[in-house]
């Protein structure tokens, strides 16, 4: 594993290495000093061992002496035969003190001497007890008394008593070896343990400098951050936090600009609004000067109309005079005859024509009143089933329908969330429409239905509803005028005033909906108009 | 069958219209006194001014659309004087705009009557209204006279 300088995880490997060294060392320390005591008190024990052996050695040799005294005084070679045969271990007993302190080349040497001795006297044993065992104890007497046995014992037991005053000094050396050892060993651990107290303070501190205090700074930055505020100087350091407050800087930074890019564009996004408020409500303005300018002279245009009618109506009434007046009469046959084909004919054409004009101008005059007030009436918008009233709607066309055998179809339609008049007059002139321009060469049929895929409204919101009709159709270059007002396709023979559709589609456009056609002309046209859906009631 | 005592005031500034209305009325059989005033202020002069003196017996046909004082505003100062407040007015304007005849309606207009353009619903509507003169209750007490 890469293990980073400087970083937390470093840091921590750092903060637990010092106990666990220190803990370390308080168990090597223990263990040396243990192990210390411990040989110390394994040579204390040998020493002891040594010390016990050679007194059992002494002991041997004088017991042995003893008995080669008691061979000579009572001249019997039957009595003590076993102290005076343990003699004879004596160089075993020897040999076992020289493997116990091979390592100590002083001690070697007494043993040596002492060995030396030894192999003197038990010479002299041998020989003492060949004399008895021939009788001679004469030889053993005279060798009693001149001490000779009591000579070389003596100088085995000395070498002997030195090499264990040797060993004795040895061993108290070795004792209070171990017992300071084990001194040793309670203080290391004492020391160690009154150690750990002060580190663990002094991990804490380092712990709460090196990576709390940062911990603290970094969590200051970030809640600086989250309220927008200025962040405190970059930390500093090589660690995951360093590298956490470059980060938070970073973000900051970037958090920063991006705000004042959201700020500069929420502006823009205000003007703009302000601007398309302001066009719309000129828009607005305009549309509704627009629809009162026609509302006036529309009405300005009835007053002339009202007396054009009226004296049209006035001069067919003074030619009914006149006619009575002429009857009463007597004028030449030629001069009543002209006179009355003037006022039969010249006149009556003439007021005819005056007529029909002024019923066209008033027809045009009211059309242009009801399109400019499908602008201003207000609307109540709610959700309305369009079924009943299409159905309403080709019912009042009953009679034409029936008279023209038409085929009229009404399928399931949606419910859109509109003003039920509004709804009458847009379907009014479309049915309307689909009837008045069918096509006379074949039975006609028209359709309402509802339209879905390709040809509904790509907006969800709208409900699309089609007006299908296999009528004359509507040639290409008139289909973009169709809803324009005052534009008539057909000539004379459909009446009109050219406002239906441009009715229509007014209403259509302040009900949110949109219109639009499609048209073969000899094969018939279908106009779709798409109206809010009604929200579906939870 | 026609109350002489009654006497028919037309607020018109049209001079055809004017013709047309007194033509009309008197074609529809009424023989009362008219009177034709131009303008809205000629209105207000001759209910409430210093030389007013026959609106006890008086019908008003009232236009709307007319210079310096329109009808509507005639109609409403007429209603807020006592002397003219009970005074049969008659609204006979080219306007069928329902908020302006509810607007009349509110001031306290007896009747509304569109224009009509065409020839024979005009004469009809004339022919009404004299037939609802006729039957009108004048604030004179002279008695009203059914057919």
């Amino acid at each position: 594993m890469h293990i980073r300088p400087g970083s937390i995880f470093s840091k921590g490997l750092l903060l637990i290495s010092v106990p666990v060294a220190l803990q370390l060392c308080t168990v090597a320390a223990i263990l040396i000093a243990q192990r210390h005591a411990e040989r110390a008190e394994q040579w204390s024990e040998h020493s002891m061992e040594v010390v016990r052996l050679t007194d059992r050695a002494i002991a041997t040799a004088l017991e042995g002496h003893g008995a080669m005294r008691g061979l000579a005084v009572f001249r019997d070679t039957g009595i003590e035969t076993a102290s005076r045969e343990r003699l004879r271990t004596l160089p075993a007993q020897l040999r076992r003190l020289h493997e116990l302190v091979a390592d100590n080349p002083p001690q070697q040497r007494h043993l040596d001497d002492t060995d030396r001795a030894l192999v003197q006297y038990l010479a002299w044993v041998g020989r003492q007890e060949t004399s008895a065992r021939n009788g001679q104890w004469d030889a053993i007497d005279g060798d009693l008394r001149n001490l000779t046995g009591k000579r070389l014992i003596d100088e085995v037991l000395e070498h002997l008593q030195e090499f264990l005053a040797v060993e004795q000094e040895l061993d108290d050396e070795r004792l209070a070896v171990a017992r300071s050892s084990r001194a040793v060993l309670h203080r290391v651990i004492a020391v160690f343990g009154l150690m750990t107290l002060p580190l663990a303070v002094i991990v804490a501190w380092v712990y709460a400098t090196a990576i709390g205090r940062r911990l603290g700074t970094l969590a200051g930055n970030a809640r600086a951050m989250a309220d927008g505020r200025t962040l405190a100087e970059p930390i500093g350091g090589r660690d995951e936090i360093a590298d956490l407050d470059v980060v938070l800087h970073q973000t900051a930074r970037r958090l920063e600009r991006s705000l004042e890019a959201e700020r500069r564009d929420a502006g823009e996004l205000a003007a703009r609004a302000a601007e398309l408020a302001r066009v719309n409500a000129e828009l607005q303005y305009k549309t509704q000067e627009n629809e009162i300018f026609v509302y006036s002279a529309s009405h300005d245009l009835r007053s002339p109309l009202v007396n054009l009618q009226g004296f049209t109506r006035e001069i067919q009434h003074g030619c009914a005079d006149l006619r009575k007046e002429l009857a009463k009469q007597s004028l030449p046959p030629e001069a009543r005859t002209r006179i009355e084909g003037l006022i039969e004919r010249d006149i009556a054409e003439s007021l005819h024509f005056i007529q029909t004009a002024v019923t066209r101008l008033s027809a045009i005059i009211d059309a242009l009143l009801r399109l400019s007030r499908a602008g201003r009436v207000e609307y109540t918008l709610g959700p309305i089933d369009i079924e009943p009233v299409v159905r309403r709607v080709v019912d009042a066309l009953g009679a034409t329908i029936q008279e023209r055998q038409v085929r009229v179809d009404v399928g399931p339609l949606p419910t859109v969330c509109a003003d039920a008049t509004a709804l009458e007059q847009i379907f009014g002139n479309l049915v309307g429409n689909a009837v008045n321009y069918l096509d006379p060469a074949r039975l006609g049929h028209i359709e309402i239905g509802t339209a879905t895929g390709a040809a509904a409204a790509p907006d969800s919101g709208l409900a699309t509803v089609y007006v299908r009709d296999n009528g004359l159709g509507i040639p290409a270059d008139h289909q973009q005028k169709l809803f324009v007002a005052l534009q008539r396709l057909h000539g004379n023979e459909v009446p009109g005033e050219g406002i239906g559709l441009a009715l229509v589609k007014r209403v259509v456009d302040r009900l949110g909906g949109r219109i639009w056609v499609h048209s073969t002309p000899g094969a018939g046209s279908t106009f779709s108009v798409a109206l809010p859906a009604a929200r579906v009631e939870t | 069958m026609v109350v002489e005592s009654v006497c028919i005031v037309t607020v018109e500034d049209d001079d055809g219209h004017a013709a047309l209305i007194e033509r009309n009325l008197r074609r529809a059989g009424l023989s009362n006194d008219m009177v034709r005033l131009r303008d809205g202020q000629e209105a207000l002069d001759y209910f409430l001014g210093p030389r007013a003196d026959t609106r006890d017996t008086c019908v008003l046909l009232l236009d709307i659309k007319m210079p310096r004082v329109d009808g509507v505003e005639v109609l409403r100062r007429l209603r807020a004087d006592a002397r003219t407040a009970s005074l049969p007015i008659i609204m006979l304007t080219t306007t069928d705009d329902p908020r302006e005849i509810e607007r009349c309606y509110d001031l306290g207009c007896n009747v509304y009557i569109t224009k009509p353009v065409a020839y024979e619903p005009f004469v009809e509507a004339i022919r009404r209204l004299g037939l609802f003169l006729q039957v009108i209750k004048v604030p004179n007490g002279t008695s009203p006279v059914a057919q």
